[in-house]
């Protein structure tokens, strides 16, 4: 089924827009979410709780882009129970590793800052991203978004670790120049 | 900001890159190109001649990249003995017809810049440099080797595309804590065409003895603005201007210095002569869109002169190279 008929689906309020949007991209939800939060059942959890936020946010939202869209829900769900078990010292994975990762170049410690993403960040982050290769921005995406294991990566591009692993190292020391730069570091 | 708030942040990036993202396909480059990418095309004549270098001036030496991750080893007490082993070992892969080691040396000044993580060292140059090795944290420089060898091959060409041919390769290696040593990285192997001569023996062009200062580097120039202006032809990148590009003399003797007495120059046979006399870096400076983004760029580009002809030869080394804001 198309996305756009998925998406009439639910702004019908027909329950089919919940199997069909799971049949279609409940892997590719379930994928981010186990990369964050590696386990099995916590990732189905998270998956269940994106299809629940679908229906509950479309209407009035009519996504663009329905997979990109469920996956930000995804991976929204997913990091703030990862936050919770990380709390809980239980957590660990391809995000803490990424975490760590960003934690280099940037300042430490938890702040209310956590509240205050405004739009003006995501921008810059956009303009950054925006200012990439094509081929460095998706390993960094595949990285910091969908936070894809090294290996995984490799395997994507074709590329060895050690390739992945400096493009990612010369790109996290740009990130630094350019946030701090635009005032953010 | 730190690294949750960015984390957090990076959700709501644009759509279009997290489906790009997601588009790159298993095992492919994400990006259709008309040749490959201006940066694939840096590795590749980076690896290709920064370490083959006598086959920059005698002809083009075939990247061959063979080994990495895939040593059979065997822990030894000899460093030596441990590369000759992993060499001779290549025996077992069905594909490889002979294997003959010809020159296995350590290194002293390579070993240096590797554990000291220094962006001129051919470990770093050739794989990227990146994050310093893991395998080296905690280890002292005494625990630290690095292991020129020099080694001729021939495969069933059957079953493998790998070219036959006399292959250069930097191993490097860290002792454990029960005295053995292990390989836990190397360059690519490249394979070196048959030398028409050796440099120091080939038939100088009269004016070859003149110093630095007086030769005249303007085709030397022309060669890298050649190959910059080439740039246009790939997919990503739409326009190349060059502001300025001009011999750059401080470059020159840092890779003078870099090279001379090394064993890797010593294998080549190219002499402190040699390299004096027909070894240039160019210095440019463009601007080059790429993906529609402008971004002006200042790079060093090494060259090597065949003696013979007279006729340089790219290479690139500073301008490859990314050192890391300390």
């Amino acid at each position: 089924m198309e996305d756009s008929q998925i998406i009439q689906l639910y702004w019908e309020r027909n329950t089919d827009a919940i199997s069909q949007t799971e049949r279609k991209y409940g892997r590719y939800c379930k994928t981010i979410a186990h990369n964050i939060l590696q386990n099995e059942e916590d990732a189905e959890e998270c998956v269940n709780d994106t299809l629940l936020g679908a229906w509950t946010s479309i209407p009035p939202k009519h996504p663009d882009n329905l997979p990109v869209y469920l996956g930000k829900l995804t991976r929204n769900r997913a990091i703030n129970a990862w936050r919770a078990q990380r709390r809980d010292k239980r957590g660990g994975g391809t995000l803490t590793l990424a975490w760590e990762e960003i934690a280099e170049i940037m300042p430490s410690g938890e702040s209310v800052e956590q509240e205050m993403i405004s739009q003006e960040t995501v921008l810059a982050i956009n303009r950054f991203l925006a200012a990439l290769p094509v081929t460095e921005r998706s390993v960094f995406l595949r990285r910091y978004w969908y936070f894809d294991e090294l290996p995984v990566i490799c395997e994507r591009f074709g590329f060895r670790s050690s390739k992945v692993k400096s493009m990612l190292y010369r790109t996290r020391i740009k990130l630094k120049k350019y946030l701090k730069k635009e005032g953010f570091l | 900001m730190n690294a949750s708030l960015f984390l957090q942040a990076m959700n709501d990036v644009d759509d279009a890159f997290i489906w790009q993202s997601e588009h790159s396909e298993p095992g492919k480059k994400d990006v259709p190109v008309k040749y490959p990418s201006r940066f694939l095309f840096r590795a590749i004549m980076a690896a290709a001649i920064i370490i083959a270098f006598a086959a920059t001036v005698y002809g083009a030496g075939a990247l061959l990249d063979i080994w990495n991750d895939r040593w059979l080893q065997t822990p030894s007490v000899d460093p030596i003995q441990l590369v000759q082993e992993a060499i001779d070992r290549q025996m077992e892969k069905d594909y490889t017809v002979s294997v003959q080691v010809e020159e296995i040396l350590e290194d002293e000044a390579e070993t240096q810049r590797v554990y000291d993580w220094a962006p001129d060292s051919m470990l770093a140059m050739l794989n990227g440099y990146g994050a310093r090795p893991e395998a080296l944290e905690g280890k002292t420089p005494e625990e630290v080797k690095a292991v020129y060898a020099r080694y001729t091959v021939v495969y069933d060409h059957t079953k493998t595309f790998y070219r036959d041919g006399t292959l250069y390769q930097y191993f490097y290696l860290v002792q454990t804590t029960e005295g053995t040593w292990e390989i836990f990285e190397s360059t690519d192997a490249l394979e070196l065409q048959t030398f028409p001569s050796e440099p120091g023996d080939a038939s100088l062009p009269a004016d070859t003895e003149a110093s630095a200062a007086e030769t005249d580097y303007s085709e030397a120039i022309a060669v890298v603005l050649e190959m910059i202006e080439r740039w246009e032809a790939f997919e990503d990148v739409s326009k190349v201007t060059i502001q300025a590009a001009a011999f750059d003399q401080e470059q020159t003797e840092a890779a003078l210095q870099r090279l001379v007495g090394t064993a890797f120059a010593q294998g080549n046979g190219w002499t402190e002569d040699f390299l004096t006399h027909h070894m240039a870096a160019i210095t440019v400076t463009y601007t080059i869109w790429q993906d529609g983004n402008p971004q002006t760029e200042t790079a060093c580009y090494w060259l090597l002169q065949d003696p013979a002809s007279g006729a340089w030869y790219p290479s690139e080394i500073t301008g490859f190279m990314d050192a890391p804001e300390q």
